[in-house]
């Protein structure tokens, strides 16, 4: 991996990591999605896990002492940028398609959630934990839509500008 | 344009979701509810009826006759309990009885369920008893 690259996964997880902690007073209200959905655009899919994982690390290790009941949700949730990004999405930059996605994200996020609670708490109620979660999810869906909406193009931009961009299409000549 | 009307949408649909969302957690008007204290060991402490009304909540009710002390957005137990913009406060500590968040909590239980809400969502409805519980993770029921 080229040194450059490396040092913009580093500045990315450093990014994400500091926004998080300046927006905490607001719950689920974050730029967070929107990072993550334009970072994973421009890097590549084991660039984008090195960088959640990274990511994921440092806010468990900050937050809560690496806490498996938070970890490995937030880890499985947040890989499932990528993965979306590369298949059903297609790598596309349709920002509204984006922004939709992010609003589904909001949602799967909070569920994601639900098991492991079930299991820390030794309560096995699934619907309680489904209502009460609703209000929160109902934030992260907005602000994600809301954010990829207006600030990924432009954001996006940046980085093609500063040559981040990856996923060259190859294009057959048969001249 | 097309941004901008999509974006007011998807704002006017969040407010009206919310809107419902608290419309269907109201008070009684008038009522009684039970407030039972149960301590690390499993023995009621404290069980004492009290009157409310509308404008009453149950951390209000609570903080009257109690010590109560919160968690911080870092989940450290502090003496400020303020009333959070989003969600609801979470109480570490209700006079001897004192919790971590992480080994144990308090858990709230109305009329004997276990509430997955906090203490400013749960609403208050004649003859509810509310147990507030020393709980090590991982002991529910």
């Amino acid at each position: 991996m080229e040194t450059k690259r490396l040092l913009m996964i580093a500045l990315s997880v450093a990014i994400l990591f500091t926004q998080e902690q300046l927006l905490m007073f607001l719950p689920n209200v974050q730029l967070t999605v929107l990072l993550i959905i334009l970072f994973v655009s421009v890097f590549s899919f084991k660039e984008s896990i090195i960088m959640i994982t990274s990511y994921v690390f440092l806010d468990s290790l900050y937050m809560g002492g690496f806490n498996v009941f938070y970890m490995v949700p937030m880890m499985l949730s947040w890989y499932l940028i990528p993965l979306s990004y590369h298949t059903i999405l297609r790598r596309t930059k349709s920002e509204l398609k984006l922004a939709i996605f992010a609003m589904v994200f909001g949602f799967i996020y909070g569920w994601m959630f639900i098991p492991f609670n079930m299991i820390q708490t030794g309560i096995p109620n699934f619907l309680p934990y489904l209502i009460s979660d609703i209000p929160f999810e109902l934030i992260m869906a907005t602000t994600g839509f809301i954010t990829v909406l207006w600030m990924y193009k432009p954001l996006y931009k940046v980085l093609a500008d500063i040559g981040l961009e990856t996923h060259k299409t190859i294009v057959k000549s048969y001249k | 344009m097309k941004k901008l009307v999509i974006s007011i949408i998807v704002i006017v649909i969040a407010i009206a979701s919310f809107v419902i969302f608290s419309q269907l957690n109201k008070n009684d008007k008038l009522g009684e509810i039970t407030i039972i204290l149960v301590d690390e060991i499993g023995d009621t402490i404290y069980n004492r009826k009290y009157d409310f009304t509308e404008t009453d909540t149950l951390f209000s009710i609570l903080d009257e006759d109690f010590n109560l002390m919160c968690a911080d957005s870092s989940y450290n137990i502090n003496d400020n309990c303020d009333p959070v913009l989003f969600g609801s406060r979470v109480i570490l500590k209700i006079d001897t009885i004192e919790t971590n968040w992480s080994d144990n909590y308090i858990g709230i239980y109305e009329n004997e369920v276990y509430s997955t809400l906090g203490i400013d969502s749960l609403s208050l409805n004649d003859g509810d008893v509310f147990t507030f519980e020393f709980t090590e993770i991982g002991d529910g029921n």
